[in-house]
């Protein structure tokens, strides 16, 4: 457990996200270790149990992720993905368990400084308000702002640059309601990276997106994974998806972890039809040689 | 901030001159702008005019830039704080608290015992306890904000009633003094009590100030807000306290002026945009503007009588909004 197999490729330049143009600022943050070796893993969970009021969702899950791995949760409607997602993400109080992160209990650090380290993309974001899609990517700059502080050189050079990294510079100008749905999921995201995140995590970033905007929102974070070493933690609900993208996933059904491995390891026939209760086909993808699920429909059995 | 908003401050801040010298001229008896002129820089010349000018008219004047500050950034904080375009401390029920408090100590006859004070602190009282009520069933189990402005209509039909309901079996003399208040008045108020209301309003609005950045991140969301490394509730409380102080003060020196939270940043909005940075001081100004203007007119259109303020704010306000809304595609009311 724990592993991070990539597919065949190995993750060797580790840049931690500052991008190549800018310096890395140091001293940023108290709990930042420099030392961190990559045996360790970045993120650490164990025997997480939470829900909402008497209703527990999710029991006993336990994982760690190490540095520059793409980390993948999948599973059926009402799984307990995205309250797994928001107990790690610190929204949600587990109910046991913990959720260490560089070794360090999450719940202790200051939520301003996990926010110069972890970025996250919550489900189904809007903005109620017409905010400009630059002032909007200009709020994820907020923890690195002290109070009342103007945003500096710094700043304006990150924001450029994740403008330009998910390709929404051209619309920087335009308010949120202008934009069509795979637009505004690429200005949240650079809202995200605006953060110089470590670590990201996002919630179903392609949900209700057509297929071209799925693999452009997913290829912008494949490229900061693999390039800047960020890791990353997403919620899908595409298996296929999952299987193209992520190096590891994390199988979950009735709130427990139910496979956990590679995506050829995960995405057997037998483990998606005990999970998701319907019959499969598993191929292979004659591209990328990552397994495939095809759909039978009940009438074809 | 930009060269728009640039133009607009200054704009903003032209007409705040321009409604500054219609408010000392017109009222009761219309003085001619030389005359205020020299009522303002050599009191000494014309008496009539200078005793008009200062005793009666700078005050009110300066009653009104409090309270239609106040209740425009106290609307414009409601509103992103709880990203719903109706909010204010009408809708809120926060206005029908004041109104109950008030109506209660009018009633029992409680000025008697405890002089003037007792108007302005009833109200205040009422309002911060009507508002308190409305948080803490929200915030019950997971803050909501459905609840909290569904619970703040229903509260404020239930004052309302029961508004009514005492005036109904109360002295006639009594309901008259009532009714007017509840309408909103900008006249009755004595210099002393409006030094009084002017700390709470002015450091409430400060406190938004500082706070506009929070503010703007909250409206993405508590969730998103968590992650930016916002503690969302003790903000929130903040934001809510510090709207009903300004809320509660200007209820308690003017009485019931409704529309003026809800108009001025809706206007202001399509004029700046959402971002509250620019949109807290041009509201605060703007405010400063629409009442001090809308009390002139209440004192010109049916002089030597006056109308209350709240009439006016309510007709004028209520027909430019629709107007408003009426050009808007539903999306861009924000």
């Amino acid at each position: 457990m724990g592993e991070c197999r990539g597919g065949g490729e190995k993750m060797n330049n580790s840049r931690p996200f500052p991008l190549p143009l800018i310096p890395s600022r140091q001293g940023r943050g108290s709990f930042r270790t420099e030392t961190n070796s990559d045996a360790s893993p970045l993120l650490k969970v164990t025997d997480l149990v939470a829900g909402y009021q008497d209703r527990k969702i999710i029991d006993k899950i336990s994982f760690s992720v190490l540095k520059g791995c793409f980390l993948g949760i999948i599973g059926p409607n009402g799984s307990g993905k995205t309250t797994l997602f928001r107990v790690i993400t610190g929204f949600l109080k587990p109910w046991g368990g913990e959720v260490l992160y560089q070794g360090k209990n999450t719940s202790r650090i200051p939520a301003s400084d996990i926010a110069k380290e972890i970025a996250v993309m919550p489900q189904g974001m809007e903005s109620t308000f017409s905010f400009t899609v630059e002032e909007l990517v200009a709020m994820g700059r907020f923890p690195y702002l002290g109070h009342l502080q103007k945003s500096g050189e710094r700043d304006r050079n990150v924001i450029r640059q994740v403008l330009e990294l998910t390709d929404t510079k051209d619309f920087k100008g335009k308010k949120l309601f202008e934009l069509s749905g795979g637009e505004k999921q690429r200005v949240f995201l650079a809202q995200a990276l605006a953060q110089e995140p470590k670590l990201l995590l996002l919630d179903e970033p392609t949900a209700h997106l057509d297929i071209g905007h799925q693999i452009r929102i997913l290829d912008v974070i494949k490229r900061l994974n693999r390039s800047q070493g960020v890791t990353v933690i997403v919620v899908l609900h595409d298996l296929n998806l999952a299987s193209l993208y992520c190096d590891r996933l994390i199988l979950l059904k009735d709130g427990s972890i139910y496979e956990e491995g590679s995506p050829s390891e995960v995405m057997t026939y037998e483990t998606i039809e005990a999970v998701y209760e319907t019959v499969v086909l598993v191929n292979e993808n004659p591209v990328t040689r990552r397994p495939h699920v095809l759909l039978v429909s009940m009438e074809q059995q | 901030m930009t060269y728009r908003h640039t133009k607009v401050f200054i704009a903003l801040f032209l007409l705040f001159i321009g409604t500054f010298l219609l408010g000392l001229a017109f009222g009761g008896s219309n003085l001619s702008l030389s005359s205020v002129v020299t009522a303002i820089f050599q009191p000494e010349k014309d008496s009539i005019a200078s005793t008009i000018v200062w005793q009666l008219r700078v005050p009110r004047f300066f009653l009104g830039v409090l309270v239609g500050a106040g209740l425009s950034v106290a609307g414009c904080v409601f509103q992103g704080l709880l990203r719903n375009p109706l909010a204010e401390p009408y809708t809120l029920g926060i206005s029908g608290g004041a109104a109950l408090g008030a109506t209660l100590a009018i009633v029992f006859g409680l000025p008697g015992v405890f002089g003037r004070i007792t108007l302005p602190l009833a109200a205040f009282l009422g309002a911060f306890l009507s508002l308190s009520l409305t948080y803490a069933v929200a915030a019950r189990r997971r803050f909501s904000i459905p609840t909290l402005i569904l619970g703040g209509v229903i509260l404020s039909f239930l004052f309302s009633a029961l508004v009514l309901l005492i005036l109904s079996v109360a002295d006639t003399d009594k309901v008259h003094g009532t009714i007017i208040w509840l309408m909103g008045d900008l006249s009755a108020t004595e210099t002393g009590m409006a030094r009084v209301a002017a700390f709470p309003i002015v450091s409430g609005i400060l406190i938004m100030i500082l706070l506009a950045q929070q503010l703007n991140i909250l409206t993405l969301g508590e969730e998103k807000a968590t992650y930016l490394g916002l503690n969302t509730e003790s903000l929130r409380k903040i934001f809510f306290l510090a709207a009903s102080l300004i809320t509660g003060a200007c209820v308690a020196v003017s009485g019931l002026i409704g529309f003026v939270g809800l108009i001025v940043p809706h206007f202001l909005r399509r004029l700046v945009g959402p971002n509250h940075r620019t949109l807290i001081p041009t509201s605060a100004l703007g405010g400063a503007i629409f009442l001090p203007l809308c009390d002139t007119m209440a004192r010109t259109i049916i002089a030597p009588l006056e109308l209350p303020v709240g009439v006016i704010t309510g007709i004028a306000g209520g027909l430019v909004f629709i107007s408003f809304i009426l050009k808007t595609k539903s999306w861009e009311i924000f």
